[in-house]
């Protein structure tokens, strides 16, 4: 498959044709600084475009067109990419080829072109959309899991740009006016960057031409060319917190001072992947496999703020020695102690899932992406290359640079409620 | 080998038994660099009972079927899903109430990883201390759950919908019965349940159906047939429901509402019939309370409702029921709106624009699957457990009629209900 990428003015257009899909996907991006009161703003306004238009007036009007359209999906969602924030639509439809009706794709379009340039702002359901998104904040403390999650982020990430939320914050929906909101609209629509995307089997000349004729974007501003996060992590002191639970969630962390494409970037992917993802991991073996003391731990490499975060959830009476098996298992790394198997098994698993990466449209967008945006070459061989040619030494280097900034703990007070 | 084409689909779908024992059948996905593979047994935690070679009967602990798959991949004492990766494969498992299956995506080395799995599950290697290390790593699991107020709010709904159907327990089964759990038990079950003839391997990817068969016939061992037999679990389901309404505070902040709807099977149809009743319940109920329907409107026009609202029909050979459920501050208003909504079932109107536009989206829907190889295994396992091949699905849905829709909201008998109401916990000092 290929990625060609065309361009107008400033907008970024990617076409990927492949004939694996059925479906097509086209995927708008439009990116903006990452602000607590502004990224609020921008996801009510999100919400409030994907939920109904001028064309389609109410929510029914518009979920009947989608129904009817082959279960055409029209999703939106806010997230975050280093420091900037990003307002995503996507539309998921059936290739037109399975469809015999001429007018589909342009029907389509026409759903497409509705929600971005005919939007519906009223009152009503601004206030709606508030509801919903307290609703959503309230929803996160009832799954502990998620609760331990966001109070992991919220100490780890405090005073740090890094802590804001995409969805923005519990505090600013109130405040948020109408004519904010149409604000935050106008400059999505005319300002800010943009990034579209279509993954399927189509005539890329065709798509280009009936997408920019459907969708006439002008003045966006040129694609950002800063992610990073670089303002530096301190270490802080460890923080314990309790509430009435059947197993305590434990959170470590480290910093390896290594973003997204610097020189250790691959290092840094595969020593995570060695020390804690997926089964074969050392931290899954030793933990799990051999002490039994967890149902799952693992690491997770987050390299826009370039920390390592390793979650796990014991019995309140194992977590230090989960803890301490956790901080072993870095230091057999610094060590060189582990076999070669591990390592390989650790690229293995990197490999088969870059692999499979290829293997779906979500994915091949987001590669395309950070072609784009963070220099990443569109091209399979050139990252298990990179995985490849990571050795024992690169890994046991960067580990020894890995600095535990902190540790957090929710769990119960005493003994574990009704925990076996 | 049975090939056959969906030129509708672009699908072509190839089966072979292997010694004349296990169905095998490979989806072909041009272009796909992945394959995923998946082998199943009809061994799910509703199961609990086994006839032993002698014909006698024997009962299990509640979580066996679950233990059960936590072992599979153990051999010597170790964990031999390495073997998987180092051949660019990654494996998982997951049980349901009615079945196991096991499973890995590969990227290379197809055929050495499916002998690997044909190996792992037909020849366990189950030994006393495996079990009794895996009891504490499952109670952990378990623990996992209890955190989670919307788990066991679905769990205490499933309790009072049904009096006694299996599945009122847990899939992990519970604490005593997970520490009851013997090394024995698992091989009994084991014998019983995970026979070729019982099992059933679907294989999707861009392979050479005729290749994968000579390896297979050439390299696949299964085992011996054994004399112990599955026993089905306990069909003495009454009508009623359990316990019609339970309100309990759980550890949350917004009040959260369940409503199940109890549809005993027909078990005088036959299987055609019921797969068509089974979709046909899945239109009724998205035309009446998807979120297209007017029902839906009303409830979010009156704040009644958010986004977490959704509907899950669940239609197995002996038990059916949907769930309707949704967060909301107003959980009365909720009760009301969708009891008031179910006794006009038999008033309900269709037009025709309602009914092409639901079937429109039956197709969409079911194309969409496609691209999605996970998705089309498992949809394809359990459909060919009643013989009837996945892409014939859409055909059938699209021969339903309006009046079979409007026929069977007449007769639905849908006041055999039960709702759990979760409520955030009354703090000390509150009045």
């Amino acid at each position: 498959m290929n990625l060609t990428i065309e361009r107008h003015k400033d907008i970024a257009y990617h076409y990927i044709a492949t004939r694996q899909f059925k479906t097509v996907q086209i995927t708008l991006r439009f990116f903006d600084e990452l602000e607590e009161k502004s990224a609020t703003a921008r996801h009510l306004m999100l919400s409030m475009l994907k939920a109904k238009n001028r064309l389609h007036p109410s929510r029914k009007a518009l979920t009947r067109k989608l129904e009817e359209l082959y279960d055409t999906s029209l999703s939106g969602v806010s997230l975050k990419l280093g420091n900037k924030h990003i307002n995503q639509f996507g539309v998921n439809i059936v290739n037109p080829s399975f469809i015999d009706d001429p007018r589909f794709f342009e029907d389509v379009l026409e759903i497409l072109r509705a929600t971005l340039f005919n939007p519906r702002f009223d009152e009503k359901t601004l206030e709606e959309e508030k509801q919903f998104l307290k609703d959503y904040f309230k929803a996160e403390y009832a799954n502990k899991a998620r609760y331990a999650a966001k109070r992991y982020r919220d100490h780890l990430f405090a005073g740090h740009p890094n802590r804001i939320n995409p969805l923005g914050a519990m505090e600013h929906i109130d405040a948020i006016t109408l004519e904010e909101v149409e604000k935050a609209y106008e400059r999505m629509i005319g300002q800010n960057s943009l990034l579209v995307s279509v993954v399927g089997d189509f005539d890329e000349e065709r798509v280009h031409r009936r997408l920019r004729a459907a969708l006439p974007f002008e003045t966006n501003a040129p694609l950002p060319d800063d992610f990073f996060l670089r303002s530096a992590f301190e270490k802080k002191e460890p923080i314990t917190e309790t509430m009435p639970l059947a197993q305590d969630r434990l959170f470590m962390t480290l910093s390896s001072g290594v973003f997204y494409g610097d020189e250790g970037y691959f290092t840094m992917v595969v020593l995570t992947a060695l020390l804690g993802e997926g089964g074969d991991s050392l931290l899954f073996r030793r933990v799990r496999e051999e002490k039994s003391l967890a149902y799952y731990v693992h690491a997770q490499y987050r390299p826009f703020s370039a920390l390592v975060s390793i979650h796990s959830a014991m019995k309140k009476k194992n977590v230090e020695q989960a803890k301490a098996l956790i901080e072993e298992t870095l230091e057999d790394i610094k060590a060189g102690n582990f076999k070669k198997r591990s390592l390989d098994l650790a690229k293995q698993y990197l490999i088969t899932s870059i692999k499979q990466s290829f293997d779906s449209p979500r994915s091949l967008s987001l590669i395309a992406l950070r072609h784009q945006l963070l220099s990443m070459p569109f091209d399979e061989s050139y990252m298990l290359k990179k995985i490849r040619d990571v050795s024992k030494t690169d890994v046991m280097e960067t580990a020894k640079r890995l600095r535990w900034i902190f540790t957090y703990v929710l769990g119960s007070e005493d003994d574990e409620k009704d925990a076996i | 080998m049975k090939k056959t084409q969906y030129k509708t689909f672009h699908e072509t779908v190839y089966h072979f038994q292997l010694q004349g024992r296990l169905d095998v059948y490979l989806i072909k996905k041009p272009d796909f660099s992945k394959t995923y593979v998946t082998l199943s047994a009809p061994l799910g935690s509703i199961h609990r009972r086994y006839k032993d070679g002698e014909g006698t009967l024997h009962e299990v602990p509640a979580g066996a079927a679950h233990f059960l798959e936590h072992k599979i991949f153990e051999r010597d004492g170790k964990d031999i899903s390495e073997d998987f990766s180092m051949d660019e494969a990654q494996i998982n498992a997951f049980t349901e109430h009615h079945r196991t299956t096991y499973l890995f995506s590969a990227t290379n080395h197809v055929l050495s990883n499916v002998e690997r799995l044909f190996k792992a599950f037909f020849f366990p290697d189950f030994t006393d201390k495996g079990v009794e290390k895996e009891k504490n790593i499952i109670a952990e699991e378990l623990n996992m759950h209890l955190d989670d107020p919307y788990y066991e709010q679905y769990h205490r709904l499933m309790r009072n919908l049904y009096q006694n159907h299996p599945l009122r327990e847990d899939i992990l089964g519970t604490k005593e019965s997970i520490g009851a759990l013997r090394k024995e038990h698992l091989k009994a079950m084991h014998e019983a349940y995970y026979q070729p003839e019982k099992a059933t391997c679907v294989i999707v990817g861009d392979l050479d159906a005729y290749r994968v068969k000579a390896h297979l016939t050439e390299n696949a061992v299964l085992p011996e047939k054994t004399f112990s037999e599955p026993v089905p679990h306990f069909l003495g389901e009454p009508a009623n429901v359990q316990k019609e309404r339970e309100v309990a505070e759980l550890d949350l902040l917004m009040p959260s509402v369940l409503i199940g709807v109890k549809f005993l099977p027909e078990m005088h149809m036959d299987i055609k019939s019921r797969i068509r009743e089974r979709l046909s319940l899945s239109i009724l109920m998205s035309l009446l309370l998807g979120k297209s329907s007017d029902v839906f409107e009303r409830m979010m026009e009156s704040g009644v409702i958010n986004d977490t609202y959704g509907l899950d029909v669940a239609v197995e050979d002996t038990y059916s029921h949907v769930l309707i459920g949704t967060e909301t501050e107003k959980p009365e208003a909720f009760e009301a709106s969708i009891l008031e909504a179910l006794k006009k079932f038999p008033e309900a109107k269709i037009t025709d624009a309602d009914f092409r536009r639901i079937k429109n989206n039956l197709i969409g829907s079911f194309i969409h699957g496609l691209d999605s190889l996970e998705a089309l295994a498992h949809q394809f396992t359990e459909y060919i457990q009643y013989d009837i091949v996945f892409f014939d699905v859409l055909e059938i849905a699209q021969s339903i009629t309006k009046e079979e829709i409007l026929s069977l909201a007449k007769r639905l008998d849908t006041s055999k209900l039960s709702r759990f109401i979760a409520m955030p916990q009354t703090k000390q000092g509150d009045v």
